[in-house]
């Protein structure tokens, strides 16, 4: 070929060198020899198509896939940040209420803020240290215990005996040698105690008998109380059940005593911190929010992985299986035989055998998937490979790794994409149901799987279902908006579709 | 219920009998089209050889798994006692005399081994005969629902393109291939029963308790089908024929049924055959969020107790339900679809 074409170069050279040299106009007046300049070379085939360029202008028309790709370049965008923000909690420490130790901050509802409730200022509460910023209050001022073995009940006198407070004196080291009426400290008691019966002024027979007035109404009388009572300081029970709020450590002025004042309108708080449980926490105290965008990337890790190996092992066998007319018998063959048996087994029987950990997922993934790319890739090529252009190219002597990047792969590209962005919903779902069955990430490795089959067991339990629906949103936002994105860019990478 | 009974006995008892069944009938259809005939020998011929492979592979994987997956109270017992059952077991023997065996007794006995953990020494074949036939049932009807379901979406669809129904048609596509199924499936649960004011358990009597499960079944291949029935009648209704029949003035509504839709539906019927043999196998999230006694959930079961010999009968029966399906479908293929032949088009590059 290339001895034909030089040849026939000479030839022609030649003849024009003869009717140069018949002629008698001197050439060298009419032309000017141009330079060797390669860019000019490709101007005679200009046209101002550019593959990608047409690409985006077709996938910009998409007014859907633009809306979705901006939610998901967002959230993904979001999810790589998330534990780079401040005052993130750590998706694994299940949170404690610090005075407290044992009680978990578990199954709380989400909310956008931490503020339990607000105080005046001037309001007298109880404070316990937290740390340097934060103290624990309560506005009760002490608890009478119901002790057994006493026999010196808590002496104090009624001052008001109101529908719901009572205003009292009290004193708890009381010896008996003042009086109480006048001198006792001021407090005022709740009539109905945490199991919800009022409060009785009852005397214990056996006991030491308290002067009990006909009618509790005619203050002020003293007497005893053989029952718990809480004491407050104020007639305003803050924490419901006695807990501690928090409040920062600026805000509150310390008595010598332990209380303290508040100096300003205060936010009381349900723990030490301005940043809430957006999401609420799960069962074990872990914040759901942190969780979720940890579940988040641990997933998108997944099936980008994934993605990246179908892709890999798809194009390199389907090119082989394609291009290699040798090989073509064999692999396919080599294709029916697991492409007979069902994904989901492979899947099942792969996370069987190995440990469960990321890669054993993405390696159980990645074993089937690359089947269906490769396939459709050997199909493109055998299609394509024969047409005439290609040929031509072949006859020109073109290298084929330069056959297939320009004239092969702007036909594959849109597959691939759409393969890709396919593979991540795939592996979600994949995930999901291997999860399912007990063969997935454990606990202490959040996917979006286990949070959903987490969520999925606590759907029963009244109140509790927000643990479901958050990760099933988050999830079906990402699943959804992959589709949707990888169909409208196959559509648009297609270069049957670039007008 | 006689339904039951039936089933039963087609599709369990006689399970080798049915297929062998099937694969006739297939072949008495071939035989009238003689074509045929060798590309199908040559398809059973390659399928055996795949079901071969698989039950090698499957065995020799099973067969490098933890040992006390194949002896029941493992951890009660001493070494020495062990290695007896082990050997009792045949497990102790070079591994191409154990392959060689289980091959004669799957042939010789029809056996696929005792179940170790799950029902101890209960017979593999019959603990899923008890367990196949509800999943049948449930799986024909929602087969049958989705059927019902998405040919005319589908057909909707293609008739009103880039209107109302393909909208909401994609739309449904959409949301049933993305999210995962486990996802939409809790849902339904949850508010399905709550909005219809039953229990959240399936009970076998009450027939308003298999509405649900049902239903969540039938919406993958709802959705499948509406889409690829879609897609094949626009790829019809662009067709020559089709424009001349209309220029002919065949009222719409009969091109679209006699002509457009029958064309489009043939290449979805050779995914018919597996999808129904596949009901054998059982929905695992619908059964196990429902309390289904079916099959679905046998093989998870399986795998947490480590019953071995169950996990490698249930892999089998699987892949080889899989197989069967598969070659049905292409068969039923040729025989329905007059156009396509086997014949080798020489001068194809």
């Amino acid at each position: 070929m290339k001895m034909f074409f030089e040849g026939k170069k000479r030839r022609v050279e030649d003849n024009i060198n003869k009717v140069i040299e018949n002629s008698a106009i001197n050439e060298d007046a009419l032309f000017v020899r141009a330079e060797f300049d390669p860019n000019a070379g490709e101007k005679t085939g200009y046209s101002n198509y550019s593959y990608w360029r047409s690409t985006f202008r077709a996938f910009r028309h998409n007014r859907l896939a633009m809306v979705m790709a901006s939610i998901l370049v967002i959230l993904v965008l979001f999810t790589i940040i998330q534990p780079l923000l401040p005052g993130q909690y750590d998706a694994l420490t299940g949170q404690t209420n610090p005075l407290n130790e044992n009680k978990l901050l578990s199954a709380k509802p989400p909310s956008l803020s931490t503020v339990y409730m607000s105080v005046p200022k001037g309001t007298l509460l109880n404070a316990v240290k937290v740390n340097d910023d934060w103290y624990g209050v309560r506005n009760t001022l002490t608890t009478i215990k119901n002790d057994p073995l006493s026999r010196n009940p808590i002496k104090f006198s009624v001052l008001e005996y109101g529908e719901e407070w009572c205003t009292i004196r009290y004193d708890i080291d009381y010896s008996g040698e003042y009086d109480i009426l006048n001198d006792g400290k001021l407090g005022y008691i709740k009539r109905t105690a945490v199991n919800g019966e009022a409060i009785k002024f009852e005397t214990n027979a056996k006991r030491l008998p308290a002067p009990m007035p006909e009618d509790l109404n005619d203050t002020p009388y003293t007497t005893y109380s053989w029952q718990e009572i809480a004491i407050y300081a104020e007639p305003e029970d803050i924490s419901q059940s006695g807990d501690y709020l928090y409040v920062e450590s600026e805000y509150i002025d310390l008595n010598e005593d332990g209380s303290a004042v508040t100096n300003a309108d205060v936010d009381l708080r349900d723990y030490p911190s301005k940043m809430p449980f957006i999401l609420g926490t799960n069962s074990a105290g872990q914040d759901l929010w942190a969780r979720i965008w940890s579940g988040t990337r641990t997933s998108l890790w997944i099936g980008f992985v994934v993605a990246i190996f179908e892709v890999l092992i798809g194009i390199i066998v389907g090119i082989i299986w394609g291009y290699v007319r040798a090989l073509d018998r064999i692999i396919t063959e080599i294709y029916n035989v697991i492409d007979n048996i069902p994904t989901t087994i492979i899947l099942v029987l792969v996370s069987y055998i190995m440990r469960p950990s990321i890669s054993t997922l993405i390696f159980a993934m990645s074993l089937t998937r690359w089947l269906g790319m490769a396939r459709f890739i050997r199909n493109q090529i055998i299609i394509i490979r024969d047409r005439d252009y290609n040929l031509a190219s072949r006859c020109l002597g073109t290298e084929p790794s330069r056959i297939m990047i320009k004239n092969l792969l702007p036909y594959l590209v849109s597959v691939i994409m759409l393969r890709m962005a396919l593979a991540i919903p795939n592996a979600i779902g994949s995930e999901v149901f291997i999860t399912y069955i007990g063969l997935g990430l454990s606990v202490s490795t959040p996917s979006l799987g286990n949070l959903i089959i987490e969520g999925k067991s606590l759907i029963t339990v009244p109140g509790q279902q927000y643990q479901l629906i958050y990760s099933s949103l988050v999830l079906s936002i990402i699943t959804i908006s992959f589709y949707i994105i990888g169909n409208a860019f196959a559509d648009a990478a297609d270069p049957k579709n670039h007008v | 219920m006689i339904v039951l009974d039936v089933l039963k006995w087609i599709f369990v008892d006689h399970l080798i009998l049915t297929l062998v069944i099937l694969l006739l009938v297939g072949f008495v259809f071939l035989i009238i089209r003689k074509h045929l005939v060798k590309y199908s020998l040559k398809r059973l011929a390659g399928s055996l050889l795949t079901l071969f492979i698989i039950i090698a592979v499957v065995f020799l994987l099973l067969r490098n798994m933890p040992e006390e997956g194949f002896i029941e109270n493992y951890d009660k017992l001493s070494k020495q006692q062990r290695e007896d059952q082990l050997r009792a077991l045949g497990l102790m023997d070079p591994i191409h005399k154990q392959f060689f065996n289980f091959l004669k007794q799957l042939f010789v006995n029809g056996s696929l081994g005792a179940s170790t953990k799950y029902q101890a020494g209960g017979d593999v074949i019959k603990i899923i005969g008890d367990k196949a036939p509800i999943s049948i049932i449930l799986g024909v009807i929602s087969m049958a629902l989705s059927l019902v379901m998405g040919l005319p979406l589908g057909a909707a669809m293609a008739r009103s393109k880039g209107k109302f129904w393909d909208k909401f048609g994609t739309a449904f596509i959409v949301f049933i291939n993305a999210v995962p199924s486990a996802v939409y499936y809790i849902f339904i649960q949850l508010y399905g029963t709550k909005w219809m004011g039953i229990d959240l358990l399936f009970e076998k009597s009450n027939w308003i308790t298999w509405i649900l499960p049902v239903f969540s079944m039938s919406l993958g291949s709802a959705a499948s089908y509406a889409m690829w029935l879609r897609r094949y009648m626009l790829d019809e209704i662009n067709k020559d024929y089709i424009r001349l029949a209309r220029a002919k003035g065949v009222p719409g509504r009969s091109l679209m049924f006699s002509h457009v839709f029958r064309n489009a539906f043939v290449p979805m019927i050779q995914y018919i055959p597996a999808s129904l043999l596949y009901t054998v196998a059982g929905s695992l999230y619908i059964e196990s969020l429902y309390s289904i006694p079916g099959m679905g959930g046998l093989l998870v079961k399986a795998i947490g107790l480590q019953d071995n010999p169950l996990v490698q009968a249930l892999v089998m029966i699987y892949s080889c339900i899989g197989i069967v399906g598969l070659l049905m479908g292409d068969l039923l293929m040729a025989v329905i679809d007059p156009r396509i032949n086997f014949v080798k088009k020489d001068g194809v590059r």
